[in-house]
């Protein structure tokens, strides 16, 4: 008897743990969870389109904003977290562009040298 | 009194400085603030990269209402994304920019091909012209005719040589030789010093014209190489005239009409 209501009363304690657990440590909220994905995407696209090359500086800034929402993100702060996975996005969204832009312009010389190569060979002398 | 006064100075300092709610805007807010107006400025970003322009001035909006809520934080966070966001315009402007070099490259490789084409033309048209403007020329003016017998300028033939006499002026590295020409009548002795004279009389006309006389020759030609028939009165007119040969630019004379197989280069000087 005096047993069986240990158990209830411990019961009782666990139900209440709980309650306060998924008040004070709940998982991360969906709007933090889809920041860090966000930002974890740009941050590969930012990898496959070598901002590495063209701006190490920015991919590393990115990198350790998304660590540090992660970070966040598993103490609970979920407003933290958003923030800091928003800046990482940001972080690598400008260095994936960067890259681009930088692809693109040697793309675009090589275009030009071309044409005044062209120019030259077939221009009247 | 005092007193007063004191609210009055505070009131004012509040208009002035901003006060309760009304933070000064950060280092960080008013370089996004340029960076978004930059970015807006720039015609690539409007028209190549729209979406990302719209998220830099989104992101530069919050961070207006943030320090309008006096929450530093939020303001620095959302100006930290406007700069980022307007950069990254910049950076995808001129990535498309680039873009459309490369896509517009068979363009650009034809227009070259036909603006050489154009350049060639060109050149090859200056360098016949240069050729021609080399090249002497053989002038017979109708307006110069002499009665038969005679070898004197009217005063309008006389006139109408200023034009020669110009041409010669401003040309001082052309020479000119005058060749007279008679009809078929009369004795050959004779035809062949009335030609003479003919050529003779025209040299001093371009002589009194201003031409230096070393820069003349003459020759009488007598009836040879006749332009027209000497057997009617209209025809032997023709004949009685002179020829005026141009010399190249080097200083030689072109075929003249005596032992000419080319014709004239220009129309003959008529009025």
């Amino acid at each position: 008897m005096a047993r069986l209501s240990t158990w209830q009363d411990l019961s009782y304690v666990f139900v209440m743990a709980m309650t306060l657990a998924a008040c004070a440590s709940g998982p991360p909220s969906t709007a933090a969870s889809a920041s860090i994905a966000a930002a974890n995407d740009a941050i590969s696209h930012a990898r496959a389109d070598n901002a590495l090359g063209t701006s190490p500086q920015m991919v590393n800034d990115a990198e350790q904003r998304l660590s540090q929402a992660q970070a966040a993100a598993k103490d609970d702060d979920n407003e933290t977290a958003i923030r800091l996975a928003d800046e990482a996005k940001a972080d690598a969204d400008l260095a994936d562009a960067t890259a681009q832009a930088s692809q693109a312009e040697r793309a675009a010389q090589t275009v030009n040298a071309d044409v005044n190569t062209l120019k030259q060979t077939t221009a009247p002398r | 009194m005092g007193k007063t006064a004191l609210y009055v100075f505070g009131a004012s300092a509040c208009v002035l400085f901003g006060c309760a709610g009304t933070p000064q805007p950060d280092a960080a807010l008013i370089a996004a603030r340029s960076q978004v107006a930059a970015a807006g400025n720039n015609a690539a970003v409007v028209s190549y990269a729209t979406p990302q322009l719209q998220t830099a001035q989104g992101a530069l909006g919050q961070a207006e209402v943030a320090l309008s809520d006096a929450d530093m934080a939020r303001v620095d966070h959302y100006a930290f994304l406007a700069s980022r966001d307007a950069e990254t315009a910049q950076e995808i402007a001129q990535a498309k920019k680039a873009q459309q070099v490369v896509a517009n490259a068979p363009l650009a490789r034809s227009q070259a091909l036909l603006e050489n084409e154009r350049l060639e033309a060109q050149k090859a048209r200056a360098e016949a012209a240069q050729a021609r403007s080399q090249q002497g020329l053989v002038v017979t003016p109708r307006d110069i005719v002499f009665r038969s017998g005679s070898a004197q300028l009217d005063p309008q033939a006389a006139a109408n040589l200023q034009e020669v006499a110009q041409y010669l002026r401003n040309n001082p590295d052309r020479k000119v030789l005058i060749e007279g020409f008679t009809d078929s009548t009369g004795s050959a002795a004779l035809n062949q010093q009335l030609s003479q004279e003919r050529a003779d009389a025209v040299r001093l006309a371009l002589a009194n014209e201003g031409v230096d006389q070393s820069r003349i020759e003459i020759r009488g030609m007598g009836p040879s190489a006749p332009i027209a028939s000497n057997v009617n009165t209209a025809g032997r007119l023709l004949n009685r005239r002179v020829a005026i040969v141009i010399s190249n630019a080097d200083g030689t004379f072109p075929e003249t009409a005596s032992g000419s197989t080319t014709p004239p280069l220009l129309a003959p000087v008529s009025r």
